[in-house]
């Protein structure tokens, strides 16, 4: 009833001022518009146009014929889009490994009266704004079979190291670990401050009820970390299905690498149907594929956050 | 109809017999509305910049309307940068072709056919090696302008065959010679080995290929099932499999030509300008020897070079190809032998290359382009190319990989198909 009553009177309100409302609308269009230019620009138009252009046979000049679902059909046929869909989910696997070191890390430099915090951090964090092609280079000689420090290193201990980036058993690993590497300070940052974010004094009411350090970490860290994990885990998931450039400077170059199907990803596959091969119609449809699955995987963790994020 | 201004109209009615009478001549004529030209030029070696803008910097002598700038990017994008370059509008107006590439590139139109224009100046590039200009031949009409030409020497240790107390590697060397030669280098302790059998299409694959009498296309099919292409092929993973060469999986994280460069390695196949780098450091200079490669059942080699092509949708197509003929002459030759950074094409132009490297016998590319196999390639080439590497590799890497029969007519196969879709496009 109270709406009803309320109604009349807002209306009457509007009338009154009839531009005000409109010119904020207005503005705050004008602010949004530069991303929402982008967005369409750069996100949505060569989404959409990608999608349709997976319909049809490219010549490697353009020129384009509608082929039906005749590239996907090609794709399912691949067999190395089958080995590097399963190279791309290890990855993702591998990449996961990134948050609990994170948050390990993160708890422990937001130690009370820990010296150094911020050399610490800004260490963790280097290796995440170096551009990956340099951070894969320089791993690619640490990496090296013959001269790489790895293998000397592994030499004091009588280990005897391999090709490891060239080995068709080794090579997913090891460029799995420099995502990892590469990827922690930035899963760092956002963990501290989802503790920072967290209540002392459900701290101090566990320490009071004799709860020790790691049952407050169990109890009340975690727990209460739960939505910054999940908001990391979904970007985790996305940019490692996405892994290239680490790929493509230490495994796929332009020399014969013996380990190049063992580590290929989707992205790298997709780059050399469209541009080393020319084929750019079934470079649409991975493409296409890789963002059904992204979506998918999105999806399925939304629906099962239900079960373990807890919300203050 | 919109109403053409009088004045426009009697203008360009007067352009029309220049245009049409340029192209022949040489001059300011061929330039439309008689202003100047702004010509891109791509190109991907910049050990080669030097030379190439020494060249330009003549033809601009007899040229003064033309402006020609370098467009370097390197060889890893230079490729896919092209090919998306082409499609966009803003690809260099002259720019370096190769043998993989050339069929695509003319069957789709991309670039400006050259016959008619050669053929009224008189120009016949008779003074290029024949199967060079045949390759940038496609349906008849000839699209490219050889400019440099390589084929593969033998490149060896002098100190590693001194203290192993062999003669030198030359002409009478055979597959047998290298074999015996590597097993008397080998030092597992300093990781030294004797040659490099890489999966390396040009330096490698292709030679022992036709050294054995092996063939890698012809008439739309693939060779990789033939014996003697098996036969070449096994020469090299024999020699891996009795750890004399280096493995793939070696080769990834150090590719041959640096390994020799650092001594461990005491023979490798190279390219004219692998001479480059090891002239450069007087210790390696000093101790590296050249030879032509050693024979199978046959001596043999590969022969390949880049041209020079110009793009069908430039805004200056006389003066493109002005530019491209002027590059296919003997001064142009002569700047780049000179250079010392590759091997001239344009005959008789080929001794200032010899006299810039005196202390490399580099007079064994030359000796070998008689004997010499065109570089194999057809429309796709890079689609095949790509899956020689990935399905040979299982067979380069050591003892326990995949035979070389297998491997070799996997190959084969899906090569065919490749090629099957070519002919039926």
């Amino acid at each position: 009833m109270t709406q009803l009553a309320t109604r009349p009177a807002q209306q009457h309100a509007d009338a009154r001022r009839p531009s005000r409302p409109r010119r904020r609308h207005h503005s705050a269009y004008l602010f949004i518009a530069p991303v929402g230019l982008g967005l369409l620009v750069f996100y949505l138009y060569p989404a959409v146009s990608t999608f349709a252009l997976s319909f049809t046979a490219w010549g490697p000049f353009g020129g384009n014929t509608f082929t039906g679902i005749a590239n996907y059909v090609g794709v399912f046929k691949l067999e190395t889009f089958w080995s590097a869909l399963g190279n791309t989910l290890l990855y993702m696997l591998i990449g996961l490994l990134t948050l609990p070191f994170a948050i390990l890390f993160a708890v422990l430099l937001n130690r009370e009266g820990l010296h150094g915090v911020t050399v610490y951090r800004a260490l963790y964090f280097i290796p995440f704004i170096t551009l990956p092609v340099a951070s894969g280079l320089v791993w690619k000689w640490l990496y090296n079979g013959d001269f790489g420090l790895l293998n000397q290193f592994l030499g004091i201990f009588g280990i005897p190291g391999t090709y490891w980036v060239s080995n068709p058993t080794t090579a997913l690993f090891a460029i799995g670990v420099v995502q990892v590497w590469s990827q922690i300070g930035y899963y760092l940052v956002i963990f501290i401050a989802g503790i920072k974010a967290v209540p002392k004094e459900y701290w101090e009411a566990a320490e009071i009820d004799g709860a020790n350090g790691w049952q407050r970490f169990w109890r009340i860290t975690l727990p209460m970390l739960t939505p910054t994990i999940f908001f990391c885990t979904i970007i985790n998931v996305i940019a490692t299905l996405q892994i290239f450039d680490l790929v493509y400077v230490m495994s796929a170059s332009a020399t014969a690498n013996p380990a190049f199907s063992a580590s290929q990803s989707i992205v790298s596959l997709f780059y050399e149907k469209a541009f080393v091969e020319a084929d750019k119609g079934t470079a649409t449809a991975l493409a296409f594929l890789l963002m059904l699955l992204i979506g998918a995987l999105t999806f399925v963790q939304f629906r099962l956050q239900r079960r373990w994020v807890h919300y203050v | 109809m919109t109403p053409v201004p009088r004045r426009t109209l009697l203008r360009s009615l007067a352009a029309i017999p220049l245009v049409a009478g340029c192209a022949g001549s040489s001059g300011p004529a061929f330039l439309p509305n008689g202003g100047r030209a702004r010509i891109g030029y791509g190109m991907w070696d910049k050990d080669q910049v030097p030379a190439m803008q020494e060249v330009i910097d003549e033809f601009r002598r007899e040229h003064p309307d033309v402006d020609v700038e370098i467009q370097l990017t390197p060889f890893a994008t230079y490729w896919p940068r092209l090919q998306t370059a082409i499609v966009g509008g803003g690809a260099p107006d002259v720019f370096w072709m190769n043998a993989p590439n050339i069929a695509m590139y003319a069957r789709y139109g991309t670039l400006l056919p050259l016959s008619d224009r050669l053929r009224r100046d008189g120009v016949t590039l008779a003074e290029h090696p024949r199967n060079l200009v045949e390759l940038y031949r496609y349906s008849g009409e000839q699209f490219g302008v050889p400019k440099d030409f390589d084929t593969i020497s033998l490149f060896y240790n002098r100190e590693l065959f001194d203290r192993a107390r062999i003669p030198y590697p030359d002409e009478t060397w055979t597959w047998q010679h290298v074999l015996d030669a590597a097993a008397e280098v080998r030092d597992p302790a300093s990781a030294v080995f004797g040659f490099s059998a890489a999966l390396d299409r040009q330096r490698d694959l292709y030679p022992a290929i036709f050294q054995n009498g092996g063939w890698v296309l012809r008439d739309g099919r693939s060779g990789f099932a033939d014996e003697a292409t098996i036969g070449g092929l096994r020469h090299l993973t024999g020699a891996i499999d009795r750890d004399l060469a280096p493995n793939a999986m070696a080769n990834a994280d150090t590719r041959s030509r640096e390994l020799f460069q650092g001594g461990k390695l005491a023979m490798y196949n190279g390219l004219p300008n692998d001479s480059n780098d090891p002239y450069e450091d007087p210790a390696v200079r000093a101790r590296t020897g050249l030879a032509v490669l050693p024979r199978g059942v046959q001596q043999g080699t590969v022969i390949h070079g880049l041209a020079n092509v110009v793009n069908a949708r430039t805004p200056y197509p006389d003066a493109a190809y002005e530019l491209v003929k002027f590059m296919a002459g003997r001064l142009a030759g002569e700047i780049q032998g000179r250079s010392g950074t590759i091997l001239p094409s344009f005959a008789g132009t080929q001794q200032a290359f010899l006299d810039a490297k005196p202390e490399f016998r580099m007079q064994s590319f030359i000796d070998q382009v008689p004997y010499a196999t065109a570089y194999p390639a057809s429309v796709n080439t890079m689609t095949w190319e790509r899956m020689q590497l990935q399905i040979l590799g299982p067979s380069w890497v050591g003892p326990g990989g995949r035979p070389i029969e297998v491997s070799a007519r996997l190959l084969a196969g899906d090569m065919d198909v490749v090629l099957a879709k070519e002919s039926a496009v």
